[in-house]
């Protein structure tokens, strides 16, 4: 199976292949590939042995792809299967949706639908842990959905904000 | 397990009996302890409890339901919705816990309801017993300039300058002049480095005097200044005293807490590196000074500005409780705070004297905060997914979390302190950053990268870092983690495709999962 990987801002094409439960190759386009041993020791827990080096590595599902856990350090990763990608843009995911980054309270929605704002522009502030986070239009356009309120608790992702590009 | 050495003068005795410990004067009886705190705090003061043998009890918030002290306490109740000022601040709903549970002692933690005087005597009010300080001298310590004034009196040095506002420039300059250059103008209104000026020579007084004046009047519609002498490079050292409740007080040394990110303590080490066996000495004797000369009673934290330029101290001022750090003291002086502070409760006079305590080895602490430093050190609250704590020799870890558990957005960031021993300093160095490369907190995000190249940087590796050290430029410096981007990417997409080929993917890892969802699977 192909994959497009992004990681760090950079996109890998990546093929894997099964070759017997647990044994897979993953291999980048025009370049080697590895073999890799992978086990589940727990549900979150991933850990691999790519050519016999051991990894100890962990795999946490998120709205669009994992958040890795390599050496300690935990990696927002998204993963697109080319196959798919085709109909996703197709449903006109143009504009922009502003989501809650962490779990917190909404202490101010500083939109209306229908305001014009810049990319950057504070769209909401939402507080967690006596720290307040103030998230930004992701690009220039309109309010055209205000999905929260002031006061109203959130999960992580909770979309808050969606942006029509003007 | 921890303690280094096994000097009997300072061992603790076997727990016989310490279920309704022998009360001291006028002290009520420690027959069950309920603990007004939460998080790593709560569990650690739970631990030395059942260790002699009394039962405790938690209180809780409702959000705290499913909170690692809750889950080890023998007892719990809830006392209120998540926001603190509704659960952990209100002291009646405390009392009436240990009413309805039949505690007869209140261990505070620290922050929360630990420095309030007016709560510690409505403890005592109560019949109960206030494990910490008399409310009189949580009052002495607890205003700056009123502790400064009384630390004056008792001999103990002080930042030189003034308290209050001076209002002739002729004034200011002569002070200026007594108390030594350079001096630092400081706004009466301002705060958090803002309306300060530092002036290095006499000759640059007159100008910097009006320039902060009008800032002031600007940006704080009050022109009111002071000045103080400024203290070049500046290390944040504390001392540890105990005292008993008949008039013995002792020192356990220092704590080097001088890695500071906002002015929050982040890496803590003890000894201080760079100070000398005679300034050590002093300082301590100073704290216990400090310490005796508001009567103060069980652990207390006296901190001192230290200068590396001239090796002269000041004193700061006085935390009146268990600090957050105090694991890096029991760890060098093999005394357990907590039951130091339980004993000291019960009426038991100091079982050991100043000449049994030695500082033996080294250790450091690191803060782990649910927070991503990579993204300005945003919060970070959510669900652990996985975690992994590290271990072998001489690694303590002090947690408040597990795997599985919903760190809730209400409350402080800390979820867990990482203490390290060494037989010296490059050891508890490299001890601490193999046991940070063990650590593994998944599903959030933590500081631990943070610390591992904060631990390997050669300018806190030579140990004459000051309160300045976490610069912008090195906090984004160690905030910006070696990353295996080949890694990520194998295992993602490895992951990927096996979620591919199954019919049905597993529910319980789905990034979204609320805390109701999953209590209305278990009731399912």
């Amino acid at each position: 199976m192909k994959y497009e990987i992004t990681v760090e801002g950079v996109t890998h094409t990546v093929e894997v292949v099964l070759q017997s439960p647990g044994r897979y190759r993953v291999g980048w386009e025009g370049e080697g590939s590895h073999e890799v041993d992978m086990i589940r020791p727990t549900p979150e827990a991933f850990h691999m042995l790519i050519d016999g080096e051991s990894w100890e590595t962990g795999c946490v599902v998120t709205p669009d792809g994992y958040m890795v856990d390599v050496r300690g350090v935990n990696v927002p990763v998204t993963v697109v299967d080319p196959r798919r990608k085709s109909l996703k843009l197709g449903v006109g995911a143009q504009g922009g949706v502003v989501a809650s980054a962490m779990p917190g309270r909404v202490v101010r929605v500083q939109v209306a639908v229908g305001d014009t704002v810049k990319k950057g522009h504070p769209v909401v502030v939402v507080e967690a842990m006596k720290m307040e986070n103030e998230l930004k239009s992701p690009i220039d356009g309109r309010v055209v959905e205000v999905m929260v309120s002031e006061g109203q608790t959130v999960e992580a992702h909770t979309r808050l904000v969606r942006i029509e590009a003007a | 397990m921890y303690a280094i050495r096994e000097d009997p003068a300072i061992v603790d005795p076997p727990a016989e009996a310490l279920t309704g410990y022998s009360p001291g004067p006028m002290t009520p009886p420690l027959t069950k302890v309920l603990i007004a705190n939460r998080g790593e705090i709560a569990v650690r003061v739970i631990r030395a409890c059942h260790e002699m043998g009394i039962p405790t009890v938690a209180v809780y918030s409702e959000v705290d339901r499913t909170a690692l002290h809750v889950r080890n306490a023998f007892e719990a109740v809830c006392i209120g919705p998540a926001p603190s000022s509704e659960s952990y601040l209100r002291g009646e709903a405390i009392l009436e816990a240990a009413r309805l549970t039949g505690a007869t002692a209140i261990h505070p933690g620290y922050g929360f309801l630990s420095e309030n005087a007016a709560f510690a005597q409505s403890v005592i009010d109560a019949g109960l017993n206030w494990i910490g300080p008399p409310p009189s001298a949580i009052d002495a310590m607890g205003s700056k300039t009123r502790a400064r004034q009384r630390m004056v009196a008792a001999g103990v040095p002080v930042v030189p300058g003034t308290v209050e506002a001076i209002a002739e420039e002729a004034d200011a300059e002569r002070i200026a002049l007594e108390i030594g250059y350079p001096v630092m103008l400081k706004a009466a209104g301002g705060g958090g480095g803002k309306g300060m000026r530092r002036v290095d020579r006499a000759e640059d007084f007159p100008a910097a005097w009006r320039a902060t004046r009008g800032e002031a009047r600007r940006s704080f519609k009050d022109d009111a200044v002071y000045l103080e002498k400024f203290v070049e490079n500046p290390k944040h050292v504390e001392i540890q005293v105990l005292a008993d409740q008949f008039g013995h007080t002792v020192h356990l040394f220092e704590r080097d807490c001088s890695v500071q990110r906002r002015n929050q303590k982040v890496v803590e080490e003890t000894p201080c590196p760079v100070l000398s066996e005679a300034t050590r000495e002093a300082m301590a004797q100073v704290a216990v000074r400090a310490a005796a000369a508001v009567g103060y009673v069980g652990a207390g934290t006296c901190e001192f500005l230290y200068s590396q330029a001239t090796g002269e101290f000041y004193f700061l001022e006085m935390n009146t409780r268990l600090q957050v750090e105090h694991p890096i003291t029991e760890l060098v002086t093999g005394v357990d705070l907590v039951r130091a502070q339980l004993r000291i409760a019960a009426g038991e006079p100091l079982w050991f004297s100043q000449s049994d305590l030695r500082q033996t080895g080294h250790a450091i602490e690191c803060r782990i905060y649910a927070e991503d430093p990579a993204n300005n050190f945003a919060p970070a609250p959510g669900r652990i997914e996985g975690l992994r704590e590290p271990g072998g020799p001489w690694v303590r870890v002090d947690s408040g979390v597990y795997a599985g558990y919903e760190v809730p957005i209400h409350y402080d960031p800390m979820i867990a302190k990482l203490v390290c021993w060494g037989r010296d300093r490059a050891e508890a160095i490299s001890r601490s950053i193999r046991a940070l490369r063990e650590y593994r907190v998944r599903g959030i995000q933590t500081s631990i990268p943070f610390f591992r190249a904060l631990l390997a940087d050669p300018d806190f590796v030579k140990g004459e870092y000051s309160t300045g050290y976490l610069s912008p430029e090195r906090l984004a410096q160690f905030a910006a983690a070696e990353r295996n981007s080949r890694i990520a990417v194998m295992a993602a997409a490895i992951a990927r495709l096996e979620a591919d080929s199954r019919p049905v993917r597993p529910v319980a890892s789905e990034g979204n999962t609320s805390a109701w969802r999953m209590s209305g699977r278990v009731r399912r």
